[in-house]
């Protein structure tokens, strides 16, 4: 044991480590605990649903995601561009998930005051800490770094105008773009903004992964299916305001790699190298001075008061008591919004379902595939109109159950124990808030798109009056389905809340996409398409009587909680 | 190794490890499929609808009738393009003259998109077009397509390129 302390106390890293005055047993503590953290995530644990003690870490995920997004995006670039265009839509791409990445992870990588209520009363020295914290950051991007590019970076190798020396080069210009973005959001938030990012932004951020590859996955069916070639051609034409983004200078960087060109623009290289050892210099600099002017739960502690409530007997605004037809329907959609506005967690469970109508619209916005289906009959250009109408339906099942779930569902006693006489508008405003908080927005937003495309705002406003009727059924086939307990009464466990209603979600889809295939052909005819509304909203009323006896007999009963 | 163990940060920093080991792996093999990623980079075009008939043929013969192809719009103006890239070897050779006399910037940017998406023998294609039309516009269209091609080290169509800058030159 004595041996091995003492092998440990003259080691190379420890030498190291005592010529720039640091502790080395502090420092390598420190440093495991804030790797441990790393592999723990809380944001990222939020945005995949994993847990600290789950064998596949947040961390894990999050790498996972890093490498699906970057072979997506390889496997829509590979041979159909040019090296240049590659590198330059990789690098770019790496540049700005680092960058969403670090803010994300501020409080794990970078600064947490909360560390002082932890280590505050030990002996460790400043410069010990900030080596460990400083380390433990390079030790992430590198991972990071590693993880976005890794794809592109050996890829590149297969394209045609690439030789060996793409590899070295295009994984120095990853580095040197991906250690100027945290440099520079690093220098950012230390010497001009509060010293670390908000919440709502971090909570925003962690998403964008997902929803980059939600981007390149469509996007890359749209590349598949684009018969105007349009990525090949803007990647030949280039506009010349690309080359002023520093992604453009690096790229240009490795494209003077390749053998067919004169020669290599080594000084860009070096100029990266010199601009990061200035950056780095300033942020190192910047970031000493914050880490010594730490406060035990400064800026870590989140808002202690929140923001004052109406008065009692006058809940909700104008648009609450336009929509709500009782006190008890108002309260419900009352608490529902407020608690959609409120909850960073139900909100970033929520968005996702409405992805795909939005993916869709882009889709056949950039496809040229939003025809009008009361003039067009072609089928591939009125399918995805048809089809983004009743996927309206999807959302509904997913969001009001989401309702279910809080991080402050041991507050629901106040539901419990308050006088709730008519479940039935009490469901009402649960199902009102989601279809005019969330859907109705959509709903608008379609007909704008469809009006502007089609030119013909009677078309569109047809058109959307059925994707209405739509919402309106799922809702109500939601409170005859699903709609069994009251709102956040429950915490979010993994599992509960997707897996749970999977079986009543493809009914409602299977249905919906049943009903679009109705409207397909009910909409060549005027008549047939009268015909098929005045159906579609017999079925919605028949699902509104149901959907209130249901509810009467279920709704937060003791039966639904056994 | 036990689960237990892969909760280690040891285990934790095997697995991702492996994951990047795997992702290389992956990477290089995908490099090498070069030829598979290019088979899906090639054009479709459309069969010509009977009311276009007419319009081809007249323009096989050098003899398009201005006033009918005035009133078409770009998307069916095309379609004679695509008619004329259907057509089997060798293709009509007055046709793209015709074509590039009437719409000459419509024609010369199908062709350079083709040069640029088309799968090999389509770009062959193209080229025969550019060179056949005989216009002088096309010029810098193929100069910048030559040095595309050189960078692409795409010998075969470089060749091409250069032969049809060549001849147009020349005329």
């Amino acid at each position: 044991m004595t041996e091995r302390v003492a092998r440990r106390g003259t080691s190379l890293t420890n030498r190291i480590l005592r010529l720039w005055d640091i502790r080395a047993r502090p420092f390598r503590a420190l440093l495991r605990a804030y790797v441990l953290m790393d592999f723990r995530s809380q944001q990222y644990g939020r945005a995949t649903a994993s847990k600290p003690r789950d064998l596949v870490t947040p961390l894990f995920w999050v790498v996972g995601q890093y490498l699906l997004l970057s072979v997506l995006a390889c496997a829509v670039l590979f041979a159909r561009v040019d090296a240049f265009c590659f590198t330059l839509v990789n690098l770019g791409l790496s540049m700005l998930v680092i960058g969403t990445s670090l803010i994300v992870e501020f409080n794990e990588v970078v600064l947490d005051p909360e560390d002082l209520n932890v280590i505050g009363h030990q002996p460790i020295p400043l410069r010990t800490y900030s080596a460990a914290r400083l380390t433990n950051l390079l030790a992430y991007v590198l991972l990071m770094t590693v993880a976005l590019n890794i794809f592109p970076a050996i890829m590149g190798l297969g394209l045609r105008d690439t030789g060996w020396i793409y590899l070295p080069a295009y994984a120095a210009a990853a580095l040197l773009g991906n250690l100027a973005v945290v440099g520079g959001i690093l220098l950012l938030y230390t010497a001009f903004m509060s010293g670390r990012p908000g919440d709502p932004i971090r909570e925003v951020l962690a998403w964008t992964q997902t929803i980059l590859i939600m981007v390149a996955f469509y996007g890359g069916q749209a590349v598949f299916r684009d018969t105007q070639d349009r990525l090949e051609m803007a990647a030949y034409n280039l506009p010349q305001w690309i080359m002023y983004l520093p992604p453009a200078w690096l790229a240009s960087f490795v494209d003077s790699t390749s053998p067919a060109r004169a020669g290599t623009r080594w000084w860009i290289l070096g100029a990266g190298v010199a601009f990061n050892i200035a950056l780095w210099t300033l942020v190192l600099q910047r970031i000493s001075i914050a880490y010594a002017r730490m406060q035990p739960a400064g800026a870590a502690w989140q808002r202690a008061t929140l923001p004052v409530l109406r008065e009692a007997g006058r809940l909700g605004g104008s648009i609450v008591r336009l929509l709500a037809r009782s006190r008890v329907e108002a309260a419900s959609f009352w608490l529902c919004s407020t608690m959609l506005r409120r909850d960073y967690d139900l909100r970033m469970r929520s968005w996702p379902s409405l992805g795909v109508i939005i993916a869709l619209i882009v889709l056949g916005l950039f496809a040229d595939q939003l025809g009008d289906p009361f003039v067009d009959q072609n089928p591939a250009k009125t399918v995805l109109p048809i089809a983004s109408i009743y996927l309206l339906a999807y959302p509904l099942p997913a969001i009001i159950h989401n309702l279910t779930f809080s991080r402050d569902h041991a507050a629901s006693w106040i539901l419990w124990s308050s006088p709730i006489s008519d479940r039935v508008a009490f469901a009402e405003g649960i199902r009102k808030a989601v279809t005019y908080r969330i859907l109705f927005p959509l709903l608008i937003l379609l007909l704008i798109v469809y009006a502007g495309i089609w030119r013909d705002v009677g078309h569109a406003l047809a058109h959307v009056a059925v994707g209405w009727l739509v919402v309106i059924g799922a809702g109500h086939a939601t409170q005859i389905g699903i709609m069994r307990r009251y709102p956040f009464s429950s915490p979010a466990t993994r599992g509960s809340i997707i897996g749970s209603i999977a079986l009543f979600a493809g009914i409602v889809n299977v249905t919906a996409m049943t009903l679009a295939a109705v409207h397909y052909f009910a909409v060549r005819s005027l008549l047939s398409f009268t015909a098929y509304v005045v159906a579609l909203a017999g079925l919605v009323y028949g699902l509104r009587i149901l959907s209130k006896r249901v509810i009467q007999q279920r709704f937060a009963v003791v039966a639904s909680y056994e | 190794m036990n689960k237990r163990e892969l909760r280690t940060l040891k285990g934790q920093t095997l697995l991702l490890g492996a994951m990047f080991f795997a992702s290389a792996v992956l990477a290089l093999f995908l490099a090498a499929q070069r030829g598979f990623f290019e088979k899906f980079i090639e054009e479709r075009y459309v069969e010509i609808p009977p009311h276009l008939k007419p319009l081809a043929d007249a323009a096989e013969q050098g003899r398009l009738d201005r006033a009918a192809f005035e009133k078409l719009s770009s998307a069916d103006r095309l379609i004679l393009y695509d008619d004329w890239m259907r057509r089997p070897d060798p293709p009509p050779a007055r046709t793209p003259s015709a074509l590039v006399a009437s719409d000459s910037g419509l024609y010369l940017a199908r062709a350079e998109r083709t040069i640029v998406s088309g799968r090999v023998d389509q770009k062959m294609r193209a080229l025969s077009f550019l060179e056949l039309a005989g216009s002088r516009a096309a010029i810098p269209l193929l100069r910048k397509a030559l040095q595309w091609s050189i960078k692409r080290q795409t010998a075969e169509i470089t060749a091409k390129i250069t032969e049809t800058l060549d001849r147009l030159e020349r005329n």
